[in-house]
């Protein structure tokens, strides 16, 4: 247990430095999207879309929390994958925690917790930004446990695609086959009930598709659906496995 | 210190390491010198476990490295051929970091990332970007890194690459004093005059091989001490004797100028590999 602790804090207190040193920025940066969001499909097409949602809950009320999985899912997972090509590809510094006396499991844990925080960061800006702008919102405490454990799941996605990567042009195969489809189908933006036949069925292989209904019923304080929770928990699971698996296989 | 059996690593059909054996005593400064490829960085990525090889075992302080892999991490400190500091960090930081990956207390990492950064004169410049730093300061980090956890053994793979010959001087300095405070080095270069200059015994590789071994003096002793180089005009003359004497005799018999001196590492390396170190 000790071990543990004493091997992923370092790569945290890393993490944290990086912090100091940019806090300003990431803040601007992690508000910038999520206004963007909220501004032109919430205030802009927002206003019209009533009618089409399913329970009759405005616009406004679905996406909010899907703005919010959306910050936490990109940046919880564009951080690690981010550090980690520059560690491991470019300046070659993720060695220094191969050479340290450090297990694989802390080093996963260190990245994973890293990106937790990311997405933690980005999350909490975008309620932040809510609570500010949408009147009549609120979020049920509950809602914070179960941004934890997605933005945990996010980081460990990270990592498992930030050991895959092997060159610059992998960090855009993710961003576009990954980031991309997953903000627009996961029921983040749009409700899951609009997209088209099959693909309602299909977004449910998708790890953001369960951490968007696990968020959006946890925020208004609704009982959250067991196999929603169930899907995520299978994700994080699968995404550990494989980092691990990734850590093993030494680089060469 | 460290004892090598058998160590092997394949790249596909290139076979970069074959059946290595070596035994490096300790407090020894141990030199591998070898041309581009012959697989001196390749073995040290294998005895500090950055690469699995494909047969053989290695011990260090008395540790399996493939086993005991804790306790041989704890053992040894790194500097491996390329830039591998963090450069978003401060030189300072870049040491606290490592201490901490070592698991030091507090107290202890605080005093030896002072004491280290003086030791290799950084201490001015301690609180800024490593990215901003030149080679030769970054490699004096990075040294100053790998001895952070006071390590017994310490790799070193071309620690004065791309260094201003002062820089250079300064570095053997360092490597010298690592070695007086108890520490067991191996290193690589290219640098004949290095090696010379440096280690106690040297290795040379080519080809994945080893293919001679002992202190600098006997492997010049094997080859012969004196050259004796000259222009006969068909070319270049080249030859080998073990006393002056023979060399004097040889050059009196010679027509046009020639040149006596004493045998170098360099000329060790051409008998052996028939090529120049770098060809
Ligand atoms: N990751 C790798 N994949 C494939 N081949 C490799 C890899 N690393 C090294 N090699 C090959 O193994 C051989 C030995 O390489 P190594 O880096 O050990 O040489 P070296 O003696 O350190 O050379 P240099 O003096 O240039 O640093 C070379 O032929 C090299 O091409
Ligand atoms: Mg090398």
């Amino acid at each position: 247990m000790r071990e543990l602790f004493f091997g992923w804090y370092p790569i945290i207190w890393e993490e944290m430095v990086y912090w100091r040193r940019r806090f300003w920025l990431y803040l601007a940066v992690y508000m910038l999207s999520p206004l963007i969001f909220l501004l032109t499909f919430g205030y802009g097409v927002g206003q019209r879309l009533t009618m089409l949602m399913p329970g009759g809950v405005s616009y406004l009320e679905f996406l909010v929390p899907g703005v919010v999985a959306l910050a936490v899912f990109n940046n919880g997972i564009t951080s690690v994958t981010v550090r980690m090509f520059y560690n491991r590809l470019h300046f070659k510094s993720f060695e220094a925690y191969r050479l340290a006396p450090v297990g694989n499991l802390a080093v996963w844990l260190g990245f994973a917790v890293s990106g937790t925080f990311r997405g933690l960061l980005a999350g909490g800006i975008v309620l932040g930004l809510v609570l500010i702008l949408v009147p009549g919102f609120a979020c049920a405490p509950a809602g914070l446990l179960w941004l934890v454990a997605v933005a945990f799941s996010c980081g460990a996605f990270g990592v498992f695609l930030g050991l895959c990567l092997r060159s610059f042009d992998d960090q855009t195969v993710i961003s576009e086959f990954v980031i991309v489809p997953m903000t627009f189908l996961c029921g983040t933006l749009i409700p899951l009930e609009r997209l088209p036949g099959a693909l309602q069925e299909l977004v449910w292989f998708l790890p953001l598709t369960p951490a968007a209904e696990v968020l959006r019923a946890g925020f208004t304080g609704g009982p959250v659906s067991l196999p929603a929770v169930e899907l995520l928990a299978g994700w994080t699971v699968l995404f550990f496995v494989l980092g691990i698996w990734r850590l093993n296989c030494r680089e060469e | 210190m460290i004892e090598i059996k058998g160590l092997t690593k394949n790249y596909g059909n290139l076979q970069a390491v074959s059946d290595l054996n070596l035994r490096i005593e300790q407090e020894e400064i141990f030199g591998l010198l070898g041309p581009n490829g012959a697989g001196k960085t390749t073995t040290v990525r294998m005895l500090t476990m950055l690469t699995r090889p494909a047969a053989g075992e290695a011990y260090i302080a008395g540790h399996e490295v493939q086993r005991d892999l804790a306790r041989v991490r704890h053992a040894i400190g790194v500097v491996p051929q390329h830039m591998n500091l963090d450069q978003e960090l401060t030189a300072r930081e870049n040491l606290e970091l490592h201490g901490r990956l070592y698991k030091m207390p507090a107290a202890e990492r605080g005093r030896r990332v002072e004491e280290l950064l003086a030791f290799v004169e950084l201490g001015e410049r301690a609180g800024e970007l490593v990215g901003r730093f030149s080679g030769g300061m970054k490699r004096r980090l990075m040294i100053a890194r790998a001895l952070m956890h006071r390590p017994r053994v310490l790799f070193l793979d071309e620690p004065t690459v791309g260094l201003d010959p002062q820089t250079r001087r300064r570095m053997w300095d360092l490597v010298r004093r690592m070695n007086r405070d108890g520490a067991t080095i191996l290193l690589t270069t290219h640098y004949i005059e290095e090696a010379d200059a440096l280690c106690h015994r040297v290795g040379i590789m080519d080809r994945g091989r080893l293919i001679a071994l002992g202190s600098p003096g006997e492997l010049k002793e094997r080859v012969g001490r004196f050259v004796v180089e000259g222009f006969d005009g068909d070319g270049a003359t080249y030859a080998l004797f073990g006393t002056r004497e023979e060399a004097v005799a040889y050059a009196g018999r010679t027509s046009g100028g020639v040149t006596i001196r004493e045998t170098t590492l360099e000329d060790v390396f051409i008998q052996l590999t028939g090529r120049r170190v770098g060809e």
